[in-house]
């Protein structure tokens, strides 16, 4: 069973506020679905490699060159909550 | 005349001017209308627009340019899909006033073969369910009961193509989010090859598993749409190269068909009635000339725990975009006092913002990936990926296509599963596979039957998987059990 701090430490890395009741909750649930997970330990995969990729392809690239973008900024900006000369406004970074 | 039209008959009535696209257009329209209200696999309809688009499409097929046999074709897109100017929520309250600014590539492509879209579908919150349970906007009701689920996460596209609401859908499939609504709604679901189509515009669950297909009333139809929508992409670096068309190379007699049927797949843990469904449409496909031949996947067991390890950790990754900053619901404005900080705000969006499946596979993955826990979870679960992914191309040098029940169980009851993230997750066994290893694969109708606890009776879908770039052959599978059942 996951401990409460680890839960806690976990919800504070995925930045999602959780309260005490969630924190038992989610505990459980996730403690249970981990240890499901764990059936993986049955199999021996000391000499296997995992794959690049899915398909088989790798590398995939492109010219660096800068194009127009097909969008216009505006379009972009309209979901901002906060904006402010274009750019999107937030709370301040780091603190005074 | 209008019911359960496919798009070669909606497009025949169209090009012999005997339906036009508007009335065709106003009659789906009015049938959302109608019984939007109980089935609620709309989460918005985009009546002006499509009218609109509907009047452009009769003007081009009255000139004598009608476009190809889409044109004019009213459907629907899953809601996380981009629809330029159109709010795409991906069935969540983190996205309820979110407008794309672009189209996804899927969107533009059938754009340009003059389709009609008619709305969004409803869906289980960023794709993350396999019941629509999960949606902020309300349960979609399945078609046949409407005290069951349609399945998920693409509920509401499944509905709206079994209800006479569109004569297609796109949906969206991570670990069978196609295949099994279209199981439990009685359509036909096609999940292509990872790579096949592009997910440009589609918004991400897990980047290596996540492909959009077609719901559609037949296997003609999904092999349409399939050619339609597929094809490499630039803006996505995952799309294959020269993705071959199917054309009609899939409408090949089934004689000489290898088709495996893997002894993993029967018994345990299969609803009984569904297993002699699936066992009849076998009997039915060796009568007709298919060699069936009974086959082994011992891995099968551990692709639920395998996908389990991976998806949270892609989840994790993927829902880190949703700050409410650029976009997306931000609490500053009603709990202003409270925010203190940067970190906090992110803390009370994401919170507000996301359900609890998404918040627990989010905590799941960020936990595998974590200091002191990444090998022992994540690094483990990408090898046994790589192991299901060779125990596949094993058995494709031996059989052309696997057979399976697409789903363990009929279509459950509101609330049955929910409570238990566990059981929930166990639906997908059947279907999880062909993410992990990136294969085609397609659900066909086979049978109805009426549940152990209801009288309704219910659809029950088969599965055919396929190698890699393998569409021709499930296809081929899929159309000739189409014509026997």
């Amino acid at each position: 069973m996951i401990s409460k701090k680890k839960i806690e430490n976990i919800a504070k890395l995925s930045r999602i506020k959780i309260s005490a009741k969630e924190v038992e909750k989610f505990g459980s649930q996730i403690s249970s679905i981990l240890k499901f997970t764990e059936k993986l330990n049955e199999i021996d995969t000391e000499k296997i490699k995992v794959n690049k990729s899915i398909s088989g392809l790798s590398n995939v690239w492109r010219e660096d060159k800068v194009e127009k973008s097909e969008i216009e900024r505006e379009k972009f900006l309209e979901n901002a909550a906060g904006q402010k000369d274009g750019f999107i406004k937030t709370k301040a970074v780091f603190e005074e | 005349m209008l019911n359960n039209l496919t798009i070669k008959t909606a497009s025949k009535l169209l090009e012999t001017k005997k339906v036009s696209s508007l009335e065709l257009t106003k009659f789906y329209l009015n049938n959302i209308k109608k019984n939007n209200k109980n089935l609620n696999s709309f989460i918005s309809v985009l009546e002006s627009e499509a009218l609109d688009s509907a009047k452009h499409a009769d003007k081009r097929i009255l000139a004598g340019k009608k476009l190809g046999v889409l044109d004019g074709i009213p459907m629907s897109l899953k809601d996380n899909m981009s629809l330029a100017g159109s709010i795409t929520t991906a069935g969540s309250k983190m996205l309820e006033n979110y407008k794309a600014p672009y189209d996804a590539t899927v969107t533009k492509k059938l754009k340009e073969a003059g389709v009609v879209i008619l709305g969004k579908n409803n869906m289980d919150e960023f794709a993350m369910g396999s019941s629509t349970e999960s949606s902020y906007f309300g349960n979609a009701r399945n078609p046949h009961d409407s005290e069951r689920v349609p399945g998920g996460s693409s509920g509401g596209s499944a509905i709206a193509t079994v209800s006479d609401q569109v004569v297609f859908s796109l949906g969206s499939d991570t670990g069978g989010s196609i295949r099994q609504p279209a199981s439990f709604c009685g359509a036909v679901g096609l999940k292509p090859t990872y790579g096949a189509v592009s997910r440009y515009g589609l918004l991400a669950m897990a980047s290596s598993l996540d492909q959009i297909g077609p719901f559609s009333k037949n296997v003609e139809d999904a092999a349409i749409l399939l050619d339609a929508i597929s094809g490499h992409d630039p803006k996505d670096a995952t799309s294959i190269p020269n993705f071959p068309k199917v054309g009609n190379s899939y409408k090949k007699d089934i004689k000489g068909l290898k088709i495996g049927v893997p002894k993993e797949a029967l018994g345990g843990g299969v609803n009984k009635k569904i297993e002699e469904c699936f066992r009849d449409a076998i009997f039915k496909l060796e009568k007709a000339g298919a060699k069936v031949v009974e086959v082994s996947l011992p891995l099968t067991e551990y692709a639920v725990p395998c996908y389990y390890i991976i998806v949270p950790a892609e989840v994790s990754s993927n829902m880190g975009r949703y700050d409410g900053i650029k976009y997306g619901l931000n609490e500053s404005k009603s709990k202003n006092e409270k925010v203190k900080n940067l970190i906090e705000l992110y803390e009370e969006n994401r919170a507000e913002g996301f359900g609890d499946e998404v918040k627990r596979r989010i905590m799941l993955g960020s936990y595998v990936l974590s200091a002191g826990y990444y090998d022992a979870y994540y690094k483990k679960a990408q090898k046994v990926r790589a192991l299901i992914k060779q125990e596949y191309e094993n058995i494709f040098k031996k059989v052309d296509v696997l057979a399976t029940p697409t789903a363990p169980n009929l279509p459950f009851k509101f609330g049955e599963k929910s409570a238990d993230p566990l059981a929930m997750y166990l639906e997908d066994i059947f279907t999880i596979p062909a993410n992990l290893a990136g294969l085609p694969a397609v659900s066909v109708p086979c049978g109805m039957v009426a549940p152990e606890d209801g009288d309704k009776e219910l659809p029950i879908g088969i599965q055919f998987i396929g190698p890699q770039m393998g569409e021709s052959k499930i296809l081929q599978a899929a159309y000739n059990l189409e014509k026997i059942i």
